[in-house]
C-alpha cells in the first residue's frame, strides 16, 4: 500500500540516522536497522485560562495534547508544525471520539493548574480545538531490542520484542 | 517573646513574599505558560528541597522534640525510619507508578487505584478514609502553628489559633506565587538553618554531645537507652519495627505522598533529587529528636514537652536567630498545610463530588465543593483545636498508622503483583484501616506489645495476599491492567541503568504501537 496524505506534524529535529545512534548508544549495536515510521495521531486544543497572579489575574494559552489512541491528556510544550506528505499506512488509527477528548483536556488542564500552581481556584478554561495532528516516532531493531525513538526529542522508550 | 522576635518573624514572611513575587515575576508574560509548563528551570536540588519541605511537618518541631523530651533516644527509631523513607518509597514503587499512571490516565492517587482494582468501592472508600484521615493531620498543623504563634506573640492561645488557621488559609487559596518551588526551596534552606542552630546552641550550653549524654546518664540513664525512659519498650519489637515502619514503608501507603510519583519528571532527574533529599534527610531528620532529648537537661521543669525545642530556642538564642526558628516552624507547619489541604480539596471534588455525586460538574461546582471542604475542615480543625487539644504527636501517628495500614499493600501489589485484585484491596484496605483504628483505639499496644502500625500493614498484607489468591477465578484481574503492568516492567534487554534514561512519558505510545504490532501480526 502506497497511498499518502497530507498531515499536520510536528516538526522533528531527529530523522531515522539520528534514532540509530540512539539505539546504537544505548545498546552498542551498530547494525540496528528502522523497522519503520510510525506516524502518532492526537487531538490538539488551546487552552485559554485566567490564571490568579500577585496583581490579579493573567490570561495565558497553554497547548493540550490529547492522545488519539489511549484518550490521555497532556500538556505540551511549544512546538513548531509543518504539512507533510505521510504514507497512510504509517499512520497509527485513532480510537477517541472528539467530545471526549474534549472532557479529556479540560480535565487535565484544570488538575494541572491546580497542582503546578498549589492553588484552589477557578481557571475559567475553555478549550479551542485544533483538530488532529501528528507527531513521528522510528521503531528501531536492534540485534536484541526494539526501541521507540521520538522524532522530537529523541527520546526513547523499549518496545516488546514479541510484537517485531 | 520580644518584639524583635515578631520583627524576625514578620521580616521571614516578607522575604518569602518577594521571593514568591520575583519567581512569578520571571515567570510572567510570555513564560508565565512556560513555566506552568514544563518548570524546566528547577533542578534536582529544588525539586528534592521543595519535596522535603512539603513533607516535613509542624510534627518534626512538636511531636518529635516531645518523643525525645518524654522517651530520650529510643526517639531515634522513628528517626531512623524517616531517614531512608524517601529513597525507599522511590526504589520501590516510583517509577513503576509513574508509568502506570500515566498509562491508565488517572489523574489522582486514588483514580489510580480505582483504575488498577477496577470498582466504585475502591474509589469510594479509599476516597471518603483519606478525606477523614488528612483532615486529622490538618488537625495537627492548627495546633502546631497556634501554639508557636501563641509563643511567639504571646497573644491567647484561642486568637493565636485563629490567626494561624487564617494564615493556612490564605496561604492555600493564595497558592500560585506564594507556594512556588523557589519559595519551598527557601522554607526548605531556613529549617534546616533554623533547627541545626539550636542543635548547636544546646550541645554548646552542654559542652558537646558526650558531655549531654554523662548528664544524662546522671539523671536518668534510662534516657540513653534504645527502650525508652525506664526501659519502658524493652523487648517490644513489636513496638520498635511499628516506629520504624510508620515513616519508613509507611510513606508508600500515604495517598498524598506517593502522588509525588505521578507528576515525577525523568526518572534521572528523579534519582538526583532522591540523593539530595537523603542529604537533606541526614541532617534535619534527627536533629528536632536531639534537641528534645537535650532539652531534659536545658529545662528539666518544662510543662509542655511539645514546646522543647521552642523553648531551648527561645533560652539559648539571640532573638533574631529565635525568630528564624519560629519562621522555620511556621514554614514546616504552612507547606505541609497547603498540600494536604489542596490534596483533600482535590480528592473530595474530583474521587468522591465528580465521581459519585454530580459526574457533569462544572468548573466552579468543583472549586465550590474544594474550597468548601478545606473551610469545613479548618472550621472543625479550630474547634477541636481549642476545646480538646490532643498533642500532635497522637494525631500525626493516629492518621499516619492508619493511611499506611490501609494503602501499603494497595499500592505495592498494584505495581508488583499481577494477582492483587479488586475483592483482595477492598478488603486489605478496610482491614488494614481497621486494625490499625481499633489497637489505637483500644489500646492494644499494652497487651500485645505490637505497634497499630504493624498490626495494621500486617492484617492488610494477609487479606490482600489471601483474597486475593482466594477469588482469582471469580475476579480475575483484567487482562487490560495486566498488559499494562508488563508495558510498566522492564521491557527488551536494555541494561537496567540504561532504562532509567527511558522517556516514560513515552509509555502510552509504547503501548499502543505495541497493541498495533500485535494486531497486524495476528492478522
Amino acid at each position: 500500500m502506497t497511498d499518502r496524505e497530507q498531515l499536520v506534524v510536528i516538526h522533528g529535529s531527529f530523522n531515522a540516522t539520528d534514532a540509530l545512534c540512539v539505539a546504537a548508544s544505548l545498546t552498542g549495536d551498530i547494525k540496528a536497522k528502522v523497522e519503520s515510521e510510525i506516524i502518532y495521531p492526537y487531538y490538539c486544543f488551546d487552552a485559554r485560562c485566567s490564571v490568579p497572579i500577585l496583581t490579579g489575574r493573567q490570561q495565558v494559552t497553554l497547548v493540550c495534547l490529547v492522545d488519539a489512541v489511549n484518550g490521555l491528556g497532556a500538556t505540551a510544550d511549544s512546538f513548531e508544525l509543518k504539512k507533510e506528505s505521510v504514507l497512510v499506512e504509517h499512520v497509527l488509527a485513532t480510537g477517541v471520539a472528539e467530545l471526549t477528548a474534549v472532557d479529556i483536556a479540560h480535565r487535565t488542564v484544570t488538575h494541572h493548574l491546580g497542582s503546578k500552581l498549589r492553588t484552589i481556584a477557578e481557571f475559567n478554561v475553555t478549550m479551542q480545538p485544533r483538530g488532529f495532528i501528528y507527531k513521528g516516532f522510528w521503531v528501531v531493531r536492534t540485534s536484541d531490542a526494539r526501541l521507540l525513538v521520538d522524532s522530537t526529542t529523541a527520546g526513547w522508550h523499549p518496545l516488546k520484542l514479541m510484537a517485531a | 517573646m520580644s518584639t524583635s522576635v515578631i520583627f524576625f518573624l514578620v521580616l521571614y514572611y516578607v522575604v518569602v513574599l518577594g521571593i514568591g513575587y520575583w519567581a512569578m515575576r520571571l515567570g510572567a508574560g510570555e513564560d508565565l505558560e512556560g513555566y506552568l509548563l514544563g518548570g524546566r528551570k528547577v533542578g534536582p536540588m529544588t525539586t528534592a528541597l521543595t519535596l522535603q519541605s512539603t513533607s516535613m511537618s509542624g510534627y518534626m518541631f512538636l511531636g518529635a522534640g516531645a518523643l525525645g523530651f518524654t522517651q530520650g533516644y529510643w526517639a531515634m527509631w522513628f528517626a531512623a525510619g524517616d531517614i531512608g523513607g524517601g529513597v525507599l518509597n522511590l526504589s520501590v514503587i516510583g517509577r513503576r507508578m509513574r508509568k502506570l499512571s500515566r498509562m491508565f490516565g488517572a489523574l489522582t492517587s486514588i483514580e489510580y487505584l480505582e483504575k488498577r482494582y477496577p470498582s466504585p468501592a475502591i474509589r469510594f472508600f479509599a476516597g471518603v478514609l483519606t478525606v477523614f484521615l488528612l483532615g486529622f493531620y490538618v488537625l495537627a498543623q492548627l495546633i502546631a502553628g497556634g501554639k508557636g504563634m501563641a509563643l511567639v506573640t504571646g497573644i491567647p492561645y484561642p486568637f493565636a489559633l485563629a490567626i494561624a488557621a487564617g494564615i493556612i488559609l490564605i496561604y492555600t487559596f493564595m497558592g500560585g506565587y506564594l507556594a512556588v518551588a523557589y519559595t519551598d526551596f527557601f522554607q526548605s534552606i531556613v529549617m534546616l538553618v533554623g533547627v541545626m542552630w539550636v542543635v548547636v546552641a544546646a550541645l554548646s550550653e552542654l559542652g558537646g554531645l558526650t558531655a549531654a549524654n554523662n548528664a544524662l546518664n546522671d539523671l536518668d540513664p534510662t534516657l540513653l537507652s534504645v527502650w525508652g525512659k525506664d526501659l519502658g519498650f524493652q523487648g517490644q519489637w513489636g513496638v520498635v519495627a511499628g516506629a520504624l515502619l510508620i515513616f519508613s514503608a509507611g510513606y508508600m501507603g500515604w495517598p498524598h505522598v506517593v502522588t509525588r510519583h505521578m507528576a515525577m519528571s525523568r526518572p534521572a532527574t528523579a534519582r538526583k533529587a532522591g540523593m539530595w533529599a537523603t542529604a537533606w534527610n541526614l541532617l534535619f531528620v534527627p536533629a528536632p529528636y536531639l534537641v528534645g532529648i537535650m532539652a531534659v537537661l536545658i529545662l528539666p521543669g518544662l510543662d509542655d514537652p511539645e514546646m522543647a525545642i521552642f523553648q531551648v530556642a527561645g533560652k539559648l538564642l539571640p532573638p533574631a536567630v529565635t525568630g528564624l526558628v519560629m519562621a522555620a516552624i511556621m514554614a514546616a507547619v504552612m507547606s505541609t498545610a497547603d498540600s494536604l489541604l489542596l490534596q483533600t480539596g482535590s480528592i473530595a471534588s474530583r474521587d468522591l463530588y465528580e465521581r459519585f455525586i454530580n459526574p457533569h460538574a462544572s468548573e466552579r461546582q468543583m472549586v465550590t465543593v474544594s474550597r468548601g471542604l478545606v473551610l469545613a475542615i479548618a472550621a472543625i480543625g479550630y474547634v477541636v483545636a481549642l476545646y480538646e487539644p490532643p498533642t500532635v504527636f497522637s494525631i500525626v501517628i493516629f492518621a499516619t498508622s492508619v493511611l499506611g495500614s490501609a494503602f501499603l499493600p494497595a499500592y505495592v501489589c498494584a505495581v508488583w503483583w499481577k494477582k492483587a485484585n479488586t475483592p483482595g484491596a477492598l478488603v486489605s484496605m478496610v482491614s488494614g484501616a481497621s486494625v490499625a483504628f481499633a489497637w489505637q483505639y483500644l489500646d492494644y499496644v499494652e497487651t500485645t506489645q505490637i505497634a497499630p502500625m504493624l498490626a495494621g500493614v500486617v492484617g492488610s498484607t494477609v487479606t490482600m495476599i489471601v483474597v486475593s489468591l482466594a477469588t482469582q477465578k471469580i475476579a480475575p484481574v483484567p487482562s487490560c491492567i495486566k498488559e499494562v503492568m508488563d508495558q510498566a516492567a522492564v521491557v527488551g534487554p536494555i541494561p537496567k541503568r540504561l532504562l532509567f534514561a527511558a522517556d516514560d512519558g513515552l509509555s502510552p505510545e509504547a503501548a499502543a504501537i505495541d497493541a498495533a504490532g500485535n494486531r497486524r501480526q495476528s492478522r
